[in-house]
């Protein structure tokens, strides 16, 4: 069994004695989802852990935009191999990246690392983001830059 | 196009549902009713989750099942009730009428084909996302391609969101 995030865990509710599910504990945003900041010399690296849904993109985007604003010349490498779901509001993320990468050509490369798990390449393939992103497997490939596509 | 989630082999990820796997299937329907916030999403998602799992449907089916629920709340949450990604409201202040009501339900023909619906209902006023929150959805085509058929229903009290799954053969006595 793969390690699963540490610190990542699904939001619970209770129920109610008519049998219907009513909120009874709230996730913390936290608890959702994780973005680890790596600020290395030949790149900014985050590391996503967790579900990339309308709660947890903000914090994602604000990540992301900070990281653009920071990277003086280096590339941005996302590494999305630990998201285990990643829903429309994070596909808007990326699209949105991909064309500010594009807008700032070779000031800011976006590159973006997804393994073969389902849950992120399944959705990213389904609307097409496939076709924009600089798509990779593992980080060492992203750093070295050697696209999937070529 | 992406494959069907049936002819997709790729490898995929155990979750933390697949965890406890009760030795009887629970109930062929489940319900819940969720804030309309942006908390929804994922409570729906673990409830989704927790039941398909427990009814021993497939991973890749599960998963496609998963997305496409969240989508449908996502869309009660920012097209009914217009709350954009990253607006914070307080639950004292959300309204009681303020609910997204999801249904579940297991259907097994005499063949002991499997199929689930789920009936996403919110009673807000649907708006087009590029009006509110300024970002084009790539959540229909989601809910479309995990899906096998997708019916949305507006009326004055609201939008009807059912989603009908793929078609499952009866549950593998092989833990899933």
């Amino acid at each position: 069994m793969p390690v699963l995030c540490a610190g990542v865990k699904p939001a619970h509710d209770e129920q109610t004695p008519h049998g219907g599910g009513h909120v009874g504990e709230r996730p913390d945003r936290e608890q959702l989802m994780t973005v680890r900041w790596s600020d290395q010399d030949d790149a900014i690296i985050l590391t996503v852990c967790g579900e990339v849904d309308g709660l947890t993109a903000p914090r994602l985007r604000m990540a992301i935009t900070e990281a653009f604003d920071r990277l003086s010349g280096r590339p941005l490498v996302v590494d999305l191999t630990d998201v285990t779901l990643l829903g429309s509001p994070g596909l808007q993320i990326l699209r949105d990246s991909a064309g500010e990468a594009v807008h700032h050509q070779g000031l800011r490369p976006l590159r973006i690392v997804v393994d073969e798990t389902r849950p992120v390449v399944r959705p990213i393939e389904i609307v097409g983001l496939d076709q924009i992103l600089s798509l990779y497997h593992r980080i060492a490939d992203a750093l070295a830059g050697d696209d999937l596509h070529s | 196009m992406a494959p069907p989630s049936n002819q997709d082999n790729r490898p995929w990820r155990p979750d933390a549902a697949a965890a406890d796997i009760p030795a009887a299937l629970p109930a062929a329907t489940m319900v819940a009713v969720l804030p309309a916030e942006w908390v929804a999403p994922s409570i729906a998602r673990d409830r989704v989750r927790r039941w398909l799992t427990a009814h021993r449907w497939s991973p890749a089916h599960r998963q496609d099942l998963v997305l496409a629920i969240s989508e449908a709340v996502s869309n009660s949450v920012e097209h009914g009730y217009g709350i954009c990604a990253g607006d914070t409201i307080s639950s004292a202040l959300t309204l009681p009428s303020k609910i997204i009501e999801l249904y579940g339900q297991v259907i097994t023909n005499r063949d002991g084909v499997r199929r689930v619906e789920f009936t996403i209902r919110d009673y807000g006023r649907w708006a087009p996302s590029a009006m509110l929150c300024d970002r084009r959805g790539h959540g229909m085509t989601l809910m479309r391609a995990c899906a096998d058929e997708v019916i949305i229903e507006h009326s004055a009290d609201g939008t009807t969101v059912v989603l009908r799954s793929r078609p499952l053969p009866r549950p593998p006595l092989w833990p899933v």
